[in-house]
């Protein structure tokens, strides 16, 4: 990337930005000597240990400090996860290990706030026991694979007077930041956006049924007990309905949420969808799904289409947002982020953009040099438009900020950048992708279908 | 690392094997993102653009993997290096074509260059970078690092009997199939790939090869001063676990004949073999030399 900026001005623009929270808190934790928070993880699977792995990598002065952890896999997540938290012990962290999430709650009587990394369809129940315990919530998206059972956790989270945050990370990026801040809102380089497209295509082969070692099988009246009919709907519990809601809630959650973010939290006034289980066998839940949304904004309508596909993996993921003076896209993968600007604007307007150091110009437009009053005309290649970057990095694991910011905010000292409430408002947009696939129509939504 | 993994996986039931295996590319993906240099929130990403003074959180693995690199520094005597970006850029060009630095640079380079130049925290999962500017590299290793991790999860599998490719210059035998002598290795002269050097079969360890391509450099972090150093076309080194072998056949490229002998002596388990830098070569040249009792049962 060119005109990168070094890594002292990198520090001040990202603290500018809103991030920076971790260099800033570390310090403020080891200052001030607060209270430790204390906390555990229920469900230790993949998405468990990066939560943990990140927060592991806030090092021995982040005043968090694991009590426990909890997951129905004794001889798999437990065991390796329970192993590494033994590893810490020097940072003060204590892996005591659980199947039961009821006795771990009876048991750890010291404990502050709790994350959840269970399947969806257990989400709920875990969130409400803690708030019942008087317990703080970080909760993986998506919040539930029911929108009641969504409610009454925001519900139960005001009921306690707790903190209810979900995992959409992506609010707590700084790159992600910066782009609402400061190019769609400060700079207003888009201008009026009109349409946003995005994707996460993953390969076939990244998307087989997930297998479990030999001799590591969970007890079958444990698993029955917890709403599993064997391991293989254990380990792949995402393709099951009243389990999970197969890709476009795994991913298309994450980045739709992004679509009404940047949008000024706005809500769609419609959805329609198609897909199918297509490719996979033995799969409840689409494979693939394509879905439009119609968000209505104060600057008029905006239309978004997403989609995600599990037999090829062409392009990734990513976002688009189209506005009619310039484009971005972004992606949480490192390093995607591009700015355009349309060719029949003029780089002037540009340039107080430029100027202030909120984005940097890559490559210039290529454009005919035929001016007004000319007798004849050049003819070339078509004009392209100019690139820009924006001079931001993620330094931070994926979910660190996020984490963080959930911490800080049991500390007083920020607010959750994804509430329960704005949860709720991403979980209807995705169930309902899934509800117009089944319907096979556009399903209208009203503003109140998004209030808890 | 940055770079392809195959697995040859022994089992009767095919399926299984796969489902392993696929577990066993996760971890690989994992560590990828823990470990590379071109992954921006990556430990190691994070290790280089720390000030000094800084102390950077890391996460498990990559703590590991930068012991054994400082383990692997020490017992090459400086030869394997994975602070040698900075000497890198001083004596080649974008272009990777040699360039006459000053001695200014060069003085420059000297001074970013070294693992005395970092401190591992073994108390606490963390490092220091005490001089603004290293740049570290774990490519010569992280491949051997997660090639261990992959054994790992086959054991885990109970998938033992099974060979980890990384990157086709690393080869690390978990264990040997039922009713095989060991897993066929066969290795190619650098300059001319159609002729085989040496097969063998492997019943343990790992093997790792380092090659000098046609226009490629090597300098020797113990001599920058002196610029490329050019004793080999070719070099492999055979090791107890593919970590070793992997910064040995690094190391091995700029040992003398003397310093590889000693080497192997001194360190049971360990042989090498080196293609000396030009021309057509058979196991029976002098010029193709093998160095450590491995090649004596061989």
């Amino acid at each position: 990337m060119n005109n990168q900026i070094d890594r002292r001005n990198f520090i001040s623009s990202s603290a500018a930005a809103g991030a920076g929270f971790m260099i800033a808190n570390k310090a403020l934790a080891q200052a001030e000597g607060k209270k430790d928070i204390n906390i555990a993880l229920i469900g230790a699977g993949v998405q468990g240990q990066v939560l943990m792995n990140a927060i592991l990598k806030l090092g021995k002065n982040s005043g968090v400090k694991f009590r426990a952890v909890c997951d129905i896999w004794e001889k798999g997540n437990l065991r390796r996860v329970s192993r590494i938290l033994t590893a810490y012990k020097r940072y003060g962290h204590k892996g005591t290990a659980y199947v039961d999430y009821q006795e771990m709650l009876e048991k750890e009587t010291d404990l502050d706030a709790v994350l959840i990394a269970t399947p969806d369809f257990w989400h709920a129940r875990h969130t409400i026991a803690c708030f019942e315990k008087g317990l703080h919530v970080y909760c993986e998206k998506e919040m539930s694979n029911s929108l009641d059972d969504a409610k009454n956790m925001v519900l139960a989270g005001r009921k306690a007077g707790k903190l209810l945050q979900i995992g959409h990370q992506r609010r707590s990026n700084p790159r992600y930041i910066y782009c609402n801040d400061k190019i769609i809102n400060e700079a207003n380089l888009l201008n009026r956006i009109t349409n946003i497209s995005g994707q996460w295509h993953r390969s076939r082969a990244a998307c087989v049924d997930l297998g479990w070692p030999k001799g590591s099988d969970i007890p079958v009246e444990t698993l029955k007990k917890y709403g599993f009919d064997d391991m293989p709907q254990f380990r792949n519990w995402r393709w099951y309905k009243g389990k999970g809601g197969g890709p476009i809630v795994d991913l298309g959650s994450h980045q739709i949420d992004v679509y009404s973010w940047f949008l000024g939290n706005a809500v769609p006034s419609s959805v329609m969808a198609s897909g199918g289980v297509d490719y996979w066998k033995d799969h409840e839940w689409y494979d693939n799904a394509i879905a439009i949304f119609e968000f209505p904004t104060k600057k008029g309508l905006v239309r978004a289409t997403y989609e995600t596909l599990t037999t090829n993996s062409s392009n990734g993921y990513y976002e688009l947002f189209m506005g009619d003076e310039g484009t971005l896209l972004i992606s949480e993968s490192a390093g995607r982020g591009e700015i355009y600007r349309e060719s029949w604007v003029e780089e002037s307007k540009w340039d107080p953009a430029v100027q202030k150091g909120l984005v940097t110009l890559e490559k210039a437009s290529v454009k005919a040099e035929t001016k007004a009053g000319d007798d004849e005309v050049d003819v070339r290649e078509s004009a392209t438009p100019a690139l820009y970057r924006m001079p931001i990095e993620m330094k931070d694991p994926y979910h660190q900020p996020h984490l963080v910011n959930f911490f800080e905010s049991i500390r007083g000292n920020q607010k959750l950048n994804c509430p329960g409430e704005i949860g709720y408002e991403t979980a209807v947009m995705v169930l309902k992708v899934n509800e117009a696939i089944a319907a096979g129509r556009k399903i209208e939504l009203k503003p109140e279908d998004f209030k808890v | 690392m940055a770079t392809v993994y195959e697995l040859y996986i022994s089992n009767e039931d095919e399926d299984y094997a796969r489902q392993g295996a696929q577990a066993a590319f996760a971890e690989v993906d994992r560590l990828e993102s823990e470990m590379s240099r071109f992954i921006s929130n990556s430990d190691i990403s994070r290790l280089n653009a720390a000030l000094p003074g800084q102390v950077v959180d890391l996460g498990i693995d990559t703590f590991e993997c930068l012991m054994r690199a400082k383990e692997m520094f020490e017992k090459t005597r400086g030869a394997f290096d994975i602070s040698i970006g900075a000497l890198y850029d001083c004596w080649l060009d974008e272009n990777r074509s040699l360039r006459e630095p000053s001695l200014d640079e060069v003085r420059k380079a000297s001074e970013l260059t070294g693992l005395e130049l970092f401190k591992l925290d073994d108390d606490d999962f963390c490092a220091e970078v005490l001089v603004e500017g290293v740049k570290f590299d774990l490519g010569g290793i992280g491949k051997g690092y997660a090639a261990e991790k992959v054994a790992e999860i086959l054991k885990e599998w109970s998938l033992e009997q099974s060979l980890v490719l990384a990157g086709a210059s690393s080869v690390l035998c978990v264990s040997v199939p039922d009713g095989m002598n060991g897993w066929p290795v066969r290795l190619r002269n650098p300059d001319q790939p159609s002729d085989i050097l040496i097969r063998f079969d492997l019943k343990e360890g790992a093997i790792s090869g380092s090659g000098r391509k046609k226009g490629q450099h090597i300098i020797d972090p113990r001599t920058i001063e002196a610029g490329p150093v050019e004793y080999s076309s070719g070099a492999w080194a055979l090791a107890q676990d593919a970590i070793t072998a992997d910064a040995l056949s690094t190391a091995f490229m700029m040992f003398t004949d003397e310093e590889i002998s000693d080497y192997c002596l001194a360190n049971s388990g360990t042989a090498a073999i080196i293609a000396p830098l030009d021309g057509r070569l058979n196991p029976a040249d002098p010029a193709f030399k093998k160095f450590g009792q491995f090649w004596e049962s061989c």
